[in-house]
């Protein structure tokens, strides 16, 4: 220290190379340090993505409508699934509803960008060193550009419904292949969500490190509730271990809990087979209300606003029921909803805005409707663009100047 | 005055030193005092006058408590539950708590963690050295697997951790031996095509080391000689998954078990004589036997059970590897069952976790608990999270 300030006025040559060779080795370092990262993280398929980041009911409307295949055009639908073992047949059916929202809680926490984006804001997407994107964590398909249609990949980086989607999809998908391992449980039925022991166990890494006798964990193990380290727990245990212990958010459990019986580790052994079931089991479809259209927005000019409406039809997760139900508007005086009540589903309502008196912006409001069942309600995000009037410019150009020349 | 002048030379001599022999004896006892409080807590001086359920001398032992984001490393004693001192506490990755080791000398804890901001257990896990006596951590090196404990060489000097490739098809692990002095790294296998390979420790003369292998085929145990890179199969078990790897305190035996789905009875406690190559089948039930352990001095191997288990039901029992009788049952409880962890050193006391629950499959919660070798329960350790039992000091 007292050299390098003694020298400063003046500092002899010797020193400078000194300087010098330190700030290229720390150049060096540098570069080395940044070149040293594993070369997966530059290989992703989705560079510098953002995300909008959902509250947790959006996130959990999502999850119903995903795990039904209803999230509407441009959004991932879910193929037939199996049933049976080993004769089987396609059958048009959901899934479970609950192992949809634990997976995607255990993967990525139900955050689609990454933790410091405050919900309702757009920033990066959350991104795991091996290309996981968003709430479901998708790594198949994006490791690499190409690996899926680039506006499949980009969707999944930066859409949260479309990344929840793709999600159940890939569930869905990893039920379906589970029987060319002879993975299979019980009856092979989708409705018994027991049943999916093996799909969701495959959603993660169907390999020995995810095996429930794997000695890496301890046996026995209580059941996990959130409260013990992952590291005690195959994948498919945390996700058991969350449907019945849902994480909470001001208190209030995200999901219903579902108690889901774990299949007998000692039947699965070292390669997995066909098991039984266990004795008790449950089925999960989501008691959630949905509406045909994922938003209603319109476009009208200040000058001539009209009165624009839309219809929006409501339907139930169980089909048609008669459950008495309400909708209303939140957030705006400018819209209005009729009928406001209702007994059976489906049912359509009206909804009609008044843009009177609202200056040029964008308003926005949301729809709700509750079923009188509890049954996870809509919210319909309503949107009113107002356009002002257009003045074009035209420059003011005096006459004389016009005159070229003059005198 | 006038008695004073009476008295003999031997008890003025006496007597003229009184003062200073009241401040010599003061000042051991408060230099006794301080000594004591900075080693072992005030509290550990309060504890030699009253603990009437202390099986003699107090043993000291290091264990964790998890929560969510940060875990903590205490140092406890069997015989004060009051006196805990707080060794470490450990920010990790959200979820994924350490996995830590008592060195055999008793003065480090080597512990795996997940940094806040890592990503990927299997592969970015940092290991980090703490000093029990002068709690100070240190970061070793990272890049290893997090599921797996490091495991001491006997000296104390080096540990073994786990490495694995989970991205490459199939997966692959590797070993690494880590100077604990120097950090310096040596690659003991690389590239290890199989389930899983679990480190289990050293054999008596600390040459060679011995792991585990978990393949399609069965359970394999090899010899690997660091300084020659010299492999020996050791053991293999066909069709058969082993876990709890257990060497005896002398490096000789292997205690481990056996889950064997192929065959009747599917569980079974075993002993394998690493010098000898003789292994011996110790107990067998359709039920399963849990973490046995070693006893020390005693040749003795304490096992728990599933509460259906035919031998213990539910308890904990002991039996000699020699003699081989029927084990006898060293604790039992209704609606609970046990699985050991370590005996302490002086075989007073052991660490088991106890299990609230039907069976196996259906377990409510667990505790870690302090047994007298009677089988009464000393004490329950607890925490503000989820407690593991680490090791005994020594």
């Amino acid at each position: 220290m007292k050299r390098r300030q003694a020298c400063l006025p003046a500092c002899p040559v010797g020193s400078f190379g000194r300087q010098a060779l330190l700030a290229a080795l720390g150049a060096v370092a540098l570069t080395t340090a940044l070149l040293w990262q594993p070369f997966y993280v530059f290989a992703c398929a989705v560079t510098g993505a953002q995300a909008f980041q959902a509250s947790s009911p959006e996130v959990a409307s999502a999850m119903e409508q995903a795990a039904v295949s209803r999230l509407g055009p441009g959004y991932p639908t879910l193929p037939l699934l199996e049933r049976g073992y080993p004769d089987q047949n396609l059958v048009p059916a959901p899934v479970p509803c609950v192992l949809v929202k634990s997976v995607g809680y255990v993967e990525g926490s139900w955050r689609q960008a990454a933790g410091s984006v405050p919900v309702g804001l757009v920033g990066p997407v959350k991104q795991s060193a091996s290309c996981g994107y968003g709430i479901m964590q998708i790594t198949s398909g994006m490791r690499n550009p190409g690996e899926l249609p680039p506006d499949t990949q980009q969707h999944i980086a930066d859409d949260y419904r479309y990344n929840i989607g793709w999600g159940a999809k890939v569930l869905a998908d990893k039920w379906n292949a589970a029987d060319f391992l002879n993975a299979v449980v019980g009856d092979r039925d989708p409705a018994i969500v027991e049943d999916w022991y093996y799909a969701v166990w495959a959603y993660n890494q169907f390999n020995f490190r995810n095996n429930p006798n794997n000695p890496d964990f301890p046996l026995p193990r209580p059941a996990y509730d959130g409260s013990q380290s992952k590291l005690n727990y195959p994948y498919q245990e945390l996700v058991w271990g969350l449907a019945a212990n849902p994480p909470k958010e001001r208190g209030v459990p995200l999901w219903e809990p579902v108690a889901l019986a774990l299949p007998d580790s000692a039947a699965i052994g070292q390669t997995p087979g066909p098991i039984p079931s266990p004795t008790l089991v449950h089925s999960s479809i989501c008691r959630s209300l949905f509406a045909d259209s994922n938003e209603v927005s319109w476009s009208v000019s200040e000058s001539a606003p009209g009165n624009p409406s839309a219809t929006v039809t409501l339907s139930h997760a169980l089909g048609a029921q008669n459950v008495g139900w309400t909708a209303t508007v939140s957030g705006a005086s400018w819209l209005a909803v009729s009928p406001g009540t209702g007994t059976a589903f489906p049912a359509a309502v009206t909804l009609r805005a008044n843009p009177a008196g609202l200056s040029s912006g964008t308003y926005q409001a949301t729809l709700v409707v509750k079923s009188q069942d509890g049954a996870t309600p809509i919210l319909l995000p309503v949107r009113l663009e107002i356009r002002g009037t257009t003045y074009r410019y035209i420059p003011f150009v005096p006459r004389r100047a016009l005159t070229i020349g003059g005198r | 005055m006038a008695k004073q002048q009476q008295s003999t030379p031997a008890y003025k001599s006496v007597r003229n030193r009184l003062p200073f022999f009241l401040f010599l004896s003061a000042s051991i006892l408060v230099i006794a005092a301080v000594w004591g409080a900075l080693n072992q807590g005030a509290s550990s001086l309060l504890s030699l006058f009253h603990h009437p359920d202390a099986p003699g001398r107090s043993s000291q032992f290091a264990y964790s408590v998890f929560t969510p984001t940060q875990s903590t490393l205490w140092l406890g004693e069997t015989a004060n539950p009051a006196h805990k001192t707080p060794l470490a506490t450990i920010a990790h990755r959200d979820g994924y708590g350490p996995r830590a080791s008592l060195s055999p000398n008793g003065e480090s804890i080597a512990y795996l963690v997940l940094p806040p901001e890592g990503k990927d257990p299997a592969a970015e896990a940092e290991v980090w050295l703490i000093n029990v006596k002068n709690p100070k951590s240190r970061k070793l090196a990272a890049g290893f697997d997090l599921y797996s404990a490091p495991v001491w060489s006997q000296d104390s000097q080096s540990i073994t951790l786990r490495t694995a490739s989970l991205a490459s098809q199939p997966a692959s692990y590797g070993l690494a031996l880590l100077d604990t002095k120097t950090a310096e790294r040596h690659d003991l296998v690389q590239g290890l095509p199989v389930l899983g390979v679990y480190p289990i420790g050293w054999i008596a003369d600390d040459n060679a080391m011995v792991y585990a292998t978990i393949s399609a085929s069965g359970t394999e145990f090899h010899e690997l000689t660091p300084s020659t890179g010299a492999h020996r199969l050791l053991l293999s078990i066909s069709g058969g998954l082993a876990r709890d790897f257990r060497v005896n305190p002398q490096r000789q035996q292997l205690l481990f078990t056996v889950f064997d789905p192929q065959h009747d009875p599917h569980y079974r406690v075993e002993v394998f004589d690493m010098r000898e190559g003789v292994q011996t089948s110790i107990l067998q039930d359709p039920k399963a036997f849990l973490s046995p352990v070693w006893k020390p001095d005693s040749g003795l191997i304490t096992a728990g059970s599933d509460p259906e288990n035919g031998r213990l039901h539910g308890g904990i029992g002991s039996i000699s590897v020699g003699v081989q009788p029927e084990p006898s049952p060293l604790v039992s409880a209704p609606g609970a069952f046990f699985a050991p962890v370590a005996w302490a050193p002086s075989g007073g006391v052991l660490a088991a976790r106890r299990f609230f629950g039907n069976n196996l499959g259906h377990i409510v919660s667990d505790q870690v608990i302090l047994l007298t070798d009677a089988g009464n329960t000393l004490r329950t350790l607890d925490g503000q999270g989820y407690v593991e039992f680490v090791g005994w000091i020594p």
